[in-house]
């Protein structure tokens, strides 16, 4: 009977002071925050493709392929319905990373392609375009490395012991996180073959 | 019953190791990276590549900027980014600086990557209206691209240095509408709404309330005596956590928990109060203002505000 005592004594104040229930409020507002930038960056992105299109095409005789592929692959990135709860849906995350993967493999690919294009590369409007897209594609990684982190950091507190009675009690699970894999393939450049014209 | 227990406890340690063995490979990917500079001046060239008037020269132009728009701008010139490219250390040595006012955070880093022939403007979020993407890399080509290529570094700063500031001012000014330059206060209150100002809502009355049971606490068990006081502080800790959880269930747990821990922590306490109210662990220190340094003196410091999300543009010199 005093043993029980003292283990629950001891427990107790384990889970007290470290059971860091503020410690998960505060790393979830700050998984939702850096999900909502991640969105915001994608849905930047998504804004500027109409324009780097409309743009492309005052060039003759572009390579339709190229740019057809942009517009369906915007088409299916901005397709899916993207609401904060995305984020604890695994299989939904990681629908909506390959789509947006796929749109980051078309713009690089039309933007290494641009460069066959003097008149494209001169025009000071396209100059601009292709600046933001770097810009917003600089944002996006930096969003989803902070994304990563913060999702790591709050599933280790969900992990961790003693915080992991925390989480227990209150029912908090392990968030979804953007893959390796998948960050690989992203981060890579696609190749593209210059003699196949 | 008990071998449940014994797995349960097996599984915490696990988890527990295995959250350290990813740290730690984390931690390990970063020894090969380039360190991050000691942000001791508003210029810093690990190049030589402009004279210590120029430098001296450029430094004071960025201090008076600051006095007049209060952005903060810093220039950071090195041989090289490698193996990182220019726009990832730019921003992990922004992002370490945090340069910008408290508040406003409004910071813009210069880096230049002598031998890698490539130049960054970082810019903070705070600032990125001011200084789109679009102008950073027009800066860039038009101040800093041909005069690098000469080799003349103190011209092609100086020209982007000037353009910063003059877009920082008009950016301002636009902001607020009728702003003039020159009263920096006034300009700059805009940005204060800005600032990022995460919503605690939920959170704040908790440590409101935990506060006052703390507080109440001491009072109860100094009237009540230990074990009615703890009783006390036990049913508030419900009541509290009532509120918070809409849970019965929770509520009850940390009633509970919170007699109990009171019940020790008073305890332990007793010994403690006598000697003069030194709460010994307590003031472990360093919690507040841990991290602004240096006030003093006239050594540059940032300002600790700035929020660094990878606007800006990058560009090279030599080539086109």
């Amino acid at each position: 009977m005093k043993s029980l005592f003292t283990t629950m004594l001891a427990s107790a104040a384990l889970l007290l002071s470290g059971c860091g229930y503020n410690d998960f409020q505060r790393q979830d507002e700050g998984v939702t925050a850096a999900w909502a930038e991640v969105l915001n960056q994608y849905q930047r992105r998504a804004e500027l493709v109409p324009n780097i299109v409309a743009t492309v095409k005052g060039e003759a005789n572009f390579e339709q392929e190229t740019l057809t592929k942009v517009v369906e692959a915007r088409a299916k990135a901005t397709s899916i319905q993207v609401t904060p709860e995305l984020a604890n849906n695994p299989e939904a995350l990681k629908k909506f990373q390959a789509a947006q993967g796929e749109l980051s493999g078309a713009l690089s690919r039309l933007l290494v392609v641009s460069e066959n294009y003097p008149n494209l590369k001169a025009n000071q409007g396209f100059k601009d375009l292709r600046v933001q897209l770097e810009g917003t594609e600089n944002r996006i990684a930096i969003a989803r490395k902070r994304y990563i982190d913060t999702v790591r950091s709050y599933n280790v507190l969900v992990r961790e012991f003693p915080t992991n009675l925390t989480a227990m009690v209150f029912g908090y699970k392990p968030k979804a996180n953007f893959s390796v894999e998948n960050e690989k393939a992203i981060s890579t450049a696609p190749t593209v073959d210059f003699n196949k014209k | 019953m008990r071998l449940l227990h014994l797995c349960f406890a097996l599984l915490a340690c696990l988890a527990g190791t295995l959250a350290q063995a990813q740290s730690g490979v984390f931690g390990a990917g970063d020894a090969e990276l380039r360190g991050i500079p000691a942000l001791k001046a508003r210029v810093i060239d690990e190049t030589g590549s402009i004279s210590a008037t120029e430098r001296d020269e450029l430094d004071a132009k960025l201090g008076s900027i600051e006095k007049l728009r209060g952005a903060q701008i810093v220039i950071l010139m090195v041989k090289s980014t490698q193996p990182e490219p220019i726009a990832d250390y730019a921003h992990r040595v922004a992002d370490s600086w945090k340069l910008g006012r408290k508040r406003e955070g409004d910071g813009v880093l210069i880096v230049v990557a002598k031998d890698d022939k490539r130049v960054r403007i970082e810019v903070a979020r705070a600032l990125e209206g001011a200084i789109p993407d679009a102008l950073a890399s027009r800066i860039i080509r038009e101040q800093m691209g041909q005069r690098f290529a000469k080799g003349d570094f103190n011209a092609g700063l100086n020209g982007a240095v000037d353009n910063l500031s003059r877009a920082i001012g008009a950016g301002a000014q636009a902001a607020s509408g009728t702003a003039r330059p020159g009263v920096p206060e006034a300009v700059t209150n805009q940005y204060k709404t800005k600032a990022a100002n995460p919503e605690a809502g939920h959170e704040e009355w908790l440590l409101a309330g935990l506060f006052g049971l703390f507080a109440g606490g001491m009072l109860l068990t100094a009237i009540f005596g230990r074990v009615f006081g703890s009783l006390l502080v036990g049913v508030g800790g419900g009541v509290l956590a009532w509120l918070i959880a809409a849970s019965m269930l929770v509520a009850i747990l940390v009633g509970v928990l919170a007699f109990v821990f009171w019940l020790v922590f008073s305890a332990l306490r007793g010994r403690g109060f006598a000697n003069g109210g030194s709460y010994g662990g307590y003031d472990s220190g360093g919690g507040f203002g841990g991290s602004s340094g240096g006030s003093g003196g006239s050594v540059f410091s940032s300002g600790g505000g700035g929020d660094f999300a990878g606007g800006g543009a990058s560009g090279s010199w030599g080539d086109d």
